[in-house]
């Protein structure tokens, strides 16, 4: 296990050449791939979400972090076969109509993507019944919706209303964020969650799905 | 009344400014950044308003007027200008204030760099734009105008994206140096050149630069990559260049560290605003402030302004007011109004400000 902890510690470091180094000697090794996957870079992104949460780590920090989890997970993605997928759940995300502002939105993609989560990115300015059909399509356990603007905050609102009247409501758990949103507002509109930062929506993310 | 008398009457609040900058003003001075107000305000289209420099001046002022605001600033996108100006596509609203199309960068690969030239400012994108909107300004004011421009760090993410400038300053730090190196010398200086040429007795030269601030990057790149380009923009367009707006310092193991870098790209103020302010207390700010013998600037925040009661905006403001302005020396900030804010709760913030900052009658 004390090479689990150093892939961990490669990770929460953000050094990737050191993390790929350690995991192919894990692998060399005879550690599972899934288990190096799970226990050290996963279990590590973790670690860097909650360090996020404390103000112990900034998001360039996160960001290599998660750019050697990629490189990690490359190495490991051809050995995981079917059973191992990496995916803890699967997340749908995007700027809700009239909405173009994106930066909110890729950083809590970022986190997502590192926390093990299946993430599907459908950008800016998104229709509610662009969101409708890709849940129905995709099936995701979790819809983020992101909006920087206190004029594009009522299409939040839209979008949970035309989830629950295809009466599929009951199927995705929604969170919302972005700087004007407010957990009072989550609660008006029907929205199952309020995240303040990339950190807390990640952590939601993962206790939904 | 013509325009011009009309709006001479600011003058008087542009000298507490003055006053407040080394002791007692009359009032404390409220400043806003309201310019999310003005389309809905006008009746106009956002794409009308920040293309039209009366417009946006006269919008500016009603504004000011409805609410009680004493210090007109002429708020735009001030972000986009300097992007736009050498090719960034920008995207222009009805609704809402042009942005960049974050959709298409600029800078996508190292040798795109080269398209970081000189423009010729006259005619490159809205330049002369913001030259008519400060000219209408001190026409009709009478006042000598701060110029706003974009600073090097957030102007170097709008065209790269901040995602990967980040990155590009963590695992290829010589090609971020060179890219902030080319926005610095080949457009922000010569930029900000040509708008002393148009405006000798500018107030100030003050970059926005809200992407340059905690956790979006760390004290590590502010001191490395951050504050050097604007300390060199500070090096060849004098000390009226600064750059107030960082943010984060709450998120910060030791705050006074990350207020040690903002004063050096912004010796001549300090600036606190909301959520920092919430978080860390006017006091934290004012002692500041004194220890290091400079006015504050204290701004309350716009999703409180907007999600508040009356009373709770009142409390707040009079508590900032109170300890910030104690001997003087404090500017009153309403940050970022949004559209569908209370009007009760602005215009409590101001009436906090006016019971609690009057100094004489």
């Amino acid at each position: 296990m004390s090479d689990i902890n150093e892939i961990q510690e490669a990770l929460i470091a953000g050094d990737g050449e050191k993390l790929i180094e350690l995991v192919e000697a894990a692998l060399k090794e005879g550690t599972e791939a899934s288990e190096i996957l799970s226990e050290g870079l996963i279990l590590g992104m973790d670690i860097v979400g909650e360090k996020m949460k404390n103000s112990d780590m900034f998001i360039p920090e996160v960001l290599m972090a998660a750019h050697a989890m990629r490189s990690a997970v490359e190495i490991l993605q051809p050995l995981l076969g079917e059973d191992g997928d990496a995916s803890r759940g699967k997340v749908l995300i995007g700027t809700v109509k009239g909405d173009l502002h994106d930066i909110g939105k890729n950083l809590v993609t970022m986190m997502l993507e590192s926390a093990g989560l299946e993430v599907t990115d459908l950008g800016v300015d998104v229709a509610p019944d662009v969101f409708l059909e890709s849940i129905k399509k995709d099936k995701p356990d979790v819809l983020a919706l992101s909006a920087l603007l206190t004029t594009t905050m009522p299409m939040m609102k839209e979008t949970v209303d035309a989830i629950s009247e295809s009466g599929i409501r009951d199927q995705i758990k929604i969170i919302v964020g972005g700087a004007p949103v407010t957990q009072s507002f989550a609660e008006e509109i029907g929205a199952d969650g309020y995240a303040a930062d990339a950190g807390s929506a990640s952590q939601m993310a993962k206790e939904y799905c | 009344m013509s325009n011009k008398e009309k709006y001479f009457k600011y003058q008087e609040a542009f000298k507490w400014v003055a006053d407040a900058s080394h002791g007692i003003p009359k009032r404390v001075p409220i400043y806003a950044q309201l310019c999310e107000l003005i389309p809905g305000e006008m009746g106009k289209s956002a794409r009308e308003v920040f293309q039209d420099p009366e417009l946006l001046n006269i919008g500016t002022f009603t504004v000011c007027d409805k609410y009680g605001i004493d210090v007109p600033s002429v708020d735009f996108d001030c972000y986009n200008i300097e992007a736009e100006a050498i090719g960034q596509k920008i995207s222009f609203h009805d609704d809402i204030m042009p942005d960049i199309d974050r959709t298409h960068p600029l800078i996508q690969n190292e040798c795109d760099i080269r398209k970081i030239v000189t423009p010729d400012f006259d005619k490159a994108g809205r330049c002369s734009f913001v030259v008519d909107l400060y000219t209408v300004f001190e026409t009709l004011t009478g006042v000598k105008a701060s110029i706003a421009f974009c600073a090097p760090f957030t102007l170097a993410a709008n065209i790269r994206g901040i995602e990967t400038l980040v990155m590009d300053m963590c695992m290829r730090p010589k090609f971020a140096h060179e890219l902030m190196t080319a926005v610095t010398e080949e457009l922000l200086i010569p930029w900000l050149e040509y708008m002393k040429g148009k405006f000798p007795q500018a107030q100030a030269l003050v970059g926005a630069d809200a992407l340059a601030s905690l956790p979006i990057v760390n004290i590590k790149l502010m001191n490395e990559f951050i504050a050097p380009y604007v300390e060199r923009l500070r090096e060849a367009c004098g000390p009226k260049v600064c750059v107030p707006n960082w943010t984060g310092e709450r998120y910060a193991k030791n705050p006074e560290e990350m207020m040690d870098i903002r004063l050096r790209v912004n010796p001549g103020f300090i600036e606190g605003q909301d959520p920092d302010v919430e978080a860390l207390g006017p006091e934290f700010y004012k002692a500041y402030a004194e220890k290091h013998d400079v006015p504050l600037l204290l701004g309350v925040g716009a999703v409180f302004l907007r999600t508040s009661t009356p009373k709770e905006v009142f409390d707040r403001v009079k508590h900032y007011v109170e300890v910030g302005g104690k001997n003087g020396r404090l500017w009153f900030y309403l940050c970022n109004i949004e559209p569908g804010t209370p009007m009760e709760n602005i215009k409590a913030a101001v009436e906090a400000v006016h019971t609690y900052g009057t100094y004489r009658e």
